[in-house]
């Protein structure tokens, strides 16, 4: 890591450890907009938008420490969802809304059409599972046309939001409902679609490796902790091979996501994210069953913070493409080139990040 | 906790022209070898191929130039290795000469003995064999009983070893042997000689494996004499020398790619358009391959930048060794139609070939469980 990215690790680890314990406080929780003015103070937000614009000019390498980060303290704010919302505006060179943003996938049958009256844009259609919809001001997605696909920025408000729907761990996830709702933003932009899942799969991929080390650590603290036989359950070979397994598991999605982004600031990249996605969401059955396994009944409380990562995972996997979507998306890349050669293709497209 | 250190490597930027200059010379060199022999990778023992490599300068590359070598970077001997790999090669003969024996000589030894042994390896002459497992000692690897005595001008060793990666087919081996009888510390007293396995008292006898293959031999010490300067580094050092050995050992491209030319034959047997099982399968590979290959590169970067990831590497061997193994098995459950009842085609020899040669994945260069104790260990469980 750089320095600059050292001094990012440590700032933000801080802040997020600080914020965790306030949102999850049993006496006095603290309320999301308070929480999300401690994270625009910081600027963290603006972590994509340039230096000279009040940003950091940030790469892809550095959203993943941030990304990390907040899996690893399971921060429960749309701090990641607004990063990428405005990474997606700031290539476009379309308006930053202020505040918490997010960005989803639209159903097919979302159209846009011109307003008759003011002469601008209007979207109609169906969001499904908006991460955070009712927190944010403003939601980036995308709409098929005739000749091209569009990015479309769109003001949460304008949307009719189906009553409290969530993930595994608890976090708003949003079927949002527009009709003829006027645009913020419209860029065109072939394969919108695809841009939006890659991003999002490249964050949550991260966020996913931050998860997975604080469940192994939670997990390594258990067994050197708790005797069973008179001696720590971390003497047990049983218990030792199972974490081990957990700890290769997590440092191959950690590995997968730093290449995946090194690749995203070189450019196309949805063979990495493809694989890191599929490469992370399979690790995720192997080792929160271990997790579980070695905490016994106490990981299984709402006291004990293990749920808080375990939860997650089982929700990421799901989103932004699970095994089945990238599998098929990932066979079908490599079956693309296989005539030219397999071999030749991936080393390729590793050697084109190289250094002087 | 922190997280393993793997920070992606950035290839130096003229990789491409190496990658080409290899793919040419491997082409003409592979034309004529069939798909089950390429599966064999780093066990297909070639000694023609490895002379002809060796002439292209890509046997001990990264090694001084007085000593034969070619003083090229690490990273360099990297993508020559994996395209090696890749490719199928048959590279047995003088591979762990080349990866471990010679950079292990380099390091433990006086110039005469470096002269002696490092220009006949990079000229892919001279062939290593690993003399570590004996027949009451595999992974506990501490209670070997082949010893030494010290004698006039030297020593004499008395003692057996077994499993040895084509030792009936190298002319020396590295030898772990005991220097002193064992005391508390079951680490000390161990001592690695450098034995010629052409001397009196040497036998060595291939053993045949359950595909009727020979890849692997017994050796026979009997009043073996060995001169002192064929003691390797320092006596009683065994133990560290021959983990720094390991490191070098577990590190490689080869802990992953054993099986991977069932993977081009798989891509080279279906069409572009194959059914959605297929198709996924394909993709998990991909996913495991891909990320297999960012970990070992990552190694090799941080080993080139001078670093000791040596519990990352137990962590790639380990999850490479996995990867290798389920491959014929995820193979052979996924063929459909034809491809599965064939015989005789490059993809089925290939998957024949690897079913059984698999299991020695996870056995070799330190098994599966030794390696998660490893893991373990630097996790502080133990």
């Amino acid at each position: 890591m750089t320095p600059q990215q050292l001094l990012l690790q440590e700032t933000v680890d801080n802040v997020f450890g600080e914020l965790v314990a306030k949102l999850n406080s049993r006496q006095q929780p603290l309320d999301f907009d308070s929480a999300w003015l401690t994270l625009q103070d910081l600027g963290i937000d603006n972590l994509f938008v340039a230096e000279e614009e009040g940003g950091f000019s940030g790469s892809w390498q550095d959203a993943r420490i941030v990304f990390y980060l907040a899996g690893r303290h399971g921060l429960a704010l749309p701090i990641c969802e607004t990063i990428v919302a405005k990474k997606i505006l700031l290539d476009l060179q379309l308006p930053i809304p202020e505040g918490p943003l997010t960005f989803g996938l639209s159903t097919p049958e979302a159209s846009l059409s011109n307003d008759k009256a003011t002469g601008g844009k209007i979207f109609s259609g169906n969001l499904l599972a908006v991460p955070w919809g009712r927190n944010t001001n403003a939601v980036v997605t995308f709409c098929h046309g005739a000749t091209t696909d569009s990015v479309v920025l769109l003001q949460c408000s304008g949307a009719q939001v189906s009553g409290g729907r969530v993930n595994d761990a608890g976090e708003p996830r949003d079927n949002m409902q527009f009709h003829d709702a006027s645009v913020l933003g419209v860029a065109a932009l072939p394969n919108a679609s695809e841009k939006l899942l890659r991003m999002g799969a490249l964050m949550r991929a991260s966020q996913m490796s931050g998860a997975l080390d604080s469940a192994l650590q939670l997990s390594i603290e258990h067994v050197s902790n708790r005797e069973q036989f008179g001696r720590p359950l971390a003497k047990f070979q049983a218990i030792q091979q199972q974490l081990a397994i957990f700890a290769e598991e997590a440092a191959a999605v950690n590995c997968a996501s730093q290449a995946a982004c090194d690749a995203e600031d070189h450019g196309d990249s949805l063979f990495e994210v493809a694989a890191t996605k599929l490469r992370s969401n399979r690790a995720v059955g192997i080792t929160t069953s271990i997790a579980h396994q070695v905490h016994g009944a106490i990981g299984l409380t709402k006291e004990y913070d293990l749920h808080l990562y375990t939860q997650r995972l089982w929700s990421w996997r799901s989103e932004f493409g699970n095994d089945r979507y990238w599998s098929k998306n990932l066979g079908q890349q490599v079956l693309a080139v296989k005539d030219e050669g397999f071999w030749n293709y991936m080393t390729a497209r590793s050697d084109r990040i190289s250094k002087l | 906790m922190k997280s393993v250190k793997f920070t992606p490597l950035e290839m130096p930027n003229d990789v491409p022209k190496l990658r080409s200059e290899v793919r040419s010379f491997l082409n003409q060199e592979l034309a004529d070898i069939k798909a089950v022999d390429k599966a064999k990778s780093w066990s297909g023992y070639n000694a023609e191929f490895s002379r002809k490599l060796a002439g292209q300068g890509w046997i001990g590359m990264i090694w001084p130039k007085d000593l034969g070598g070619h003083e090229a970077s690490a990273l360099h001997r990297y993508v020559v290795m994996e395209e090696l790999l890749a490719a199928g090669a048959p590279v047995a003969a003088h591979w762990i000469a080349d990866r471990q024996s010679g950079t292990h000589i380099m390091r433990y030894s006086s110039p005469d003995v470096q002269k002696r042994f490092l220009p006949a390896i990079a000229r892919g002459e001279m062939y290593f064999c690993i003399g570590m497992s004996e027949p009451n000692s595999g992974s506990d690897l501490a209670s070997i009983q082949t010893k030494a005595d010290r004698v006039d001008g030297g020593w004499i060793i008395n003692g057996a070893k077994i499993w040895t990666t084509f030792a009936h087919r190298s002319h020396m081996m590295i030898a772990l042997v005991r220097t002193t009888p064992k005391s508390e510390s079951r680490h000390a007293g161990l001592s690695q000689f450098i034995i010629d396995l052409s001397a009196d008292g040497v036998t060595v006898n291939p053993i045949e494996d359950h595909q009727g293959d020979h890849h692997f031999g017994e050796i026979f010490l009997d009043n073996v004499f060995v001169a002192d300067e064929m003691l390797l580094g320092t006596e009683g050092d065994g133990w560290a020398q021959v983990n720094s050995e390991l490191a070098l050992e577990r590190s490689g491209p080869e802990r992953y790619l054993s099986s991977y030319r069932l993977f081009e034959e798989l891509l080279m047997s279906v069409a572009q358009d194959c059914d959605d099982q297929t198709t996924a399968t394909i993709g998990e590979i991909t996913a495991d391959l891909w990320t297999l290959r960012q970990m070992s590169m990552s190694i090799a970067g941080q080993l080139a930048d001078g670093e000791d990831p040596s519990l990352a590497a137990s962590m790639v061997k380990d999850l490479g060794a996995c990867f290798e193994q389920n491959l014929p098995h995820t193979v052979q459950a996924g063929l459909g139609g034809s491809l599965h009842l064939a015989r005789d085609t490059g993809l089925n020899e290939t998957l024949s070939y690897l079913l059984k040669a698999t299991p020695a994945f996870s056995l070799r260069g330190g098994t599966r469980e030794i390696l998660r104790g490893i893991i373990a260990k630097g996790l502080g469980l133990k």
